[in-house]
């Protein structure tokens, strides 16, 4: 079966639905005010009906001996966080630029920070919970070299993780030798200190931002022509981390996953084209 | 004129049962044709053979949804006509639409149920519209019955594109889960 032979056996659907799909509205939700007080006027009537229930219950029954258990909390149906990519504002970039920072080794002390560290000063995981399919994390991913001051204030805690295709001995990621690319993504987080830059091509005032779960993404796109690949970049601020993710020869569509996955925390994205 | 008049038209042989169906959902029925086959003189013949075949069912048969029956026609007759070689020149609407169904198949490549009929598929695809929500169901079958575009789903509706394509997705991933429990593939 293909999906012609589906699209021509639709031609033998039950007549109740071709009329129904002819002549039936979708019935639209209660406006957000009316939700919104008939919410309210639950609340009330629940709020009332605790009242009375409590001093019903301390006038009648006996002392309870045990607390009440939890409540019991029913998860909902896991689907699948949905993305639009027509609904992706992308924003024309000419590169990225190096973050140029400089740190004066008579005023500054570089630190170095392992695996645990990072967790912990992050307080999280900053492994994104999708990678793309094919891609490795480097080995540098669980290193870091934050900047403090002589007297201990951090002023720098830039971590970069890379996935890569695959790396070198040294354990760089590996470039192909059509484009001298990579091929892979690389995510840069910061709490304090800079992120290396997008060099957008329109003034911050005509940036567009898209909404991923609540959280606006600035992304970036370079059309770069001939047998160099397009380069894909999402800015964005999640959880108090400001993040830059790079994509290099992948689809914009992983991107946003792993955009969406560090947003989120999981992996049950799926792109709807 | 109500739908059951023109029926009672068509029972007593009168020509202008005809002449009421054309006046009634004439424009509809060349519209979907239009949207199958993409050419102006293909979409009239089959229209005009659409009446033939109303004329020629009704009697024995009083369909209880008119509109319904001879859009049914309309769509089976426009499906007959259409050259699937060149339909990727002619209408770019109907070949998204076929990847589309294409995505709801387990196993597109599978040889296993070629020897399935229209009829068969139809069946199926019954059995999973009553699964689903009216909601899903109503844009589901506007896409994919009446192959109606997302833009003219969403107005229609009155909802956002990004919601039609959303249960669009959802519906698929449904009926892919159903048809792959119903053994459609290995």
């Amino acid at each position: 079966m293909n999906g012609k032979d589906l699209m021509v056996g639709m031609n033998f659907v039950d007549e109740k639905f071709i009329q129904e799909a002819e002549t039936k509205q979708i019935k639209k939700s209660r406006p957000f005010f009316v939700s919104k007080y008939i919410g309210v006027a639950a609340c009330f009537v629940l709020l009332i009906g605790t009242v009375i229930g409590i001093s019903f219950l301390k006038e009648t029954a006996p002392p309870l001996t045990q607390p009440p258990g939890p409540i019991e909390m029913v998860p909902e149906e896991s689907d699948a966080f949905l993305l639009d990519m027509d609904l992706i504002h992308n924003n024309t970039i000419n590169g990225i630029g190096e973050n140029d920072v400089g740190y004066d080794p008579d005023v500054y002390d570089v630190r170095s920070w392992k695996a645990a560290d990072i967790s912990e000063h992050y307080g999280k995981e900053l492994q994104p919970a999708y990678v793309p399919p094919g891609l490795t994390a480097s080995s540098y991913n669980e290193h870091a070299e934050p900047v403090y001051t002589k007297d201990g204030a951090i002023v720098s805690d830039l971590i970069t993780l890379g996935f890569y295709t695959g790396f070198y001995e040294d354990g760089s990621p590996e470039l192909f030798e059509e484009t001298g690319y990579v091929k892979g993504i690389s995510i840069q987080a910061v709490k304090v200190g800079e992120l290396a830059t997008c060099l957008y091509l329109e003034p911050e005032t005509n940036r567009q931002t898209t909404d991923i779960g609540g959280t606006d993404v600035t992304f970036g796109v370079q059309h770069i022509s001939g047998n160099v690949p397009e380069l894909y970049t999402a800015e964005f601020r999640s959880g108090g981390i400001r993040y830059l993710v790079v994509g290099w020869q992948i689809q914009q569509e992983e991107v946003l996953k792993v955009v969406a996955s560090i947003i989120r925390g999981d992996a049950n994205i799926s792109i709807i084209q | 004129m109500e739908d059951q008049e023109i029926v009672q038209l068509f029972w007593e042989r009168s020509e202008a049962a005809i002449k009421e169906t054309e006046i009634k959902y004439g424009a509809r029925l060349h519209q979907l044709a239009m949207k199958i086959l993409n050419s102006r003189l293909d979409a009239e013949e089959s229209v005009n053979d659409t009446f033939l075949e109303t004329w020629n069912t009704i009697p024995p048969k009083k369909p209880d949804y008119f509109f319904a029956y001879i859009a049914k026609i309309c769509r089976y007759l426009s499906f007959g006509k259409l050259d699937w070689k060149n339909a990727k020149k002619r209408s770019a609407e109907l070949v998204a639409l076929t990847s589309e169904m294409e995505l709801c198949i387990p196993d597109p490549s599978s040889e296993i149920d070629e020897d399935r009929t229209g009829e068969e598929i139809g069946q199926l695809v019954n059995q999973f519209l009553s699964s689903l929500t009216e909601e899903k169901r109503l844009i589901f079958m506007r896409r994919y019955w009446y192959t109606d575009s997302v833009r003219s789903i969403s107005e229609r509706y009155g909802i956002g594109e990004s919601k039609v394509k959303t249960t669009l997705f959802r519906a698929r991933n449904e009926l892919k889960e159903f048809l792959r429990k119903e053994g459609v593939t290995v």
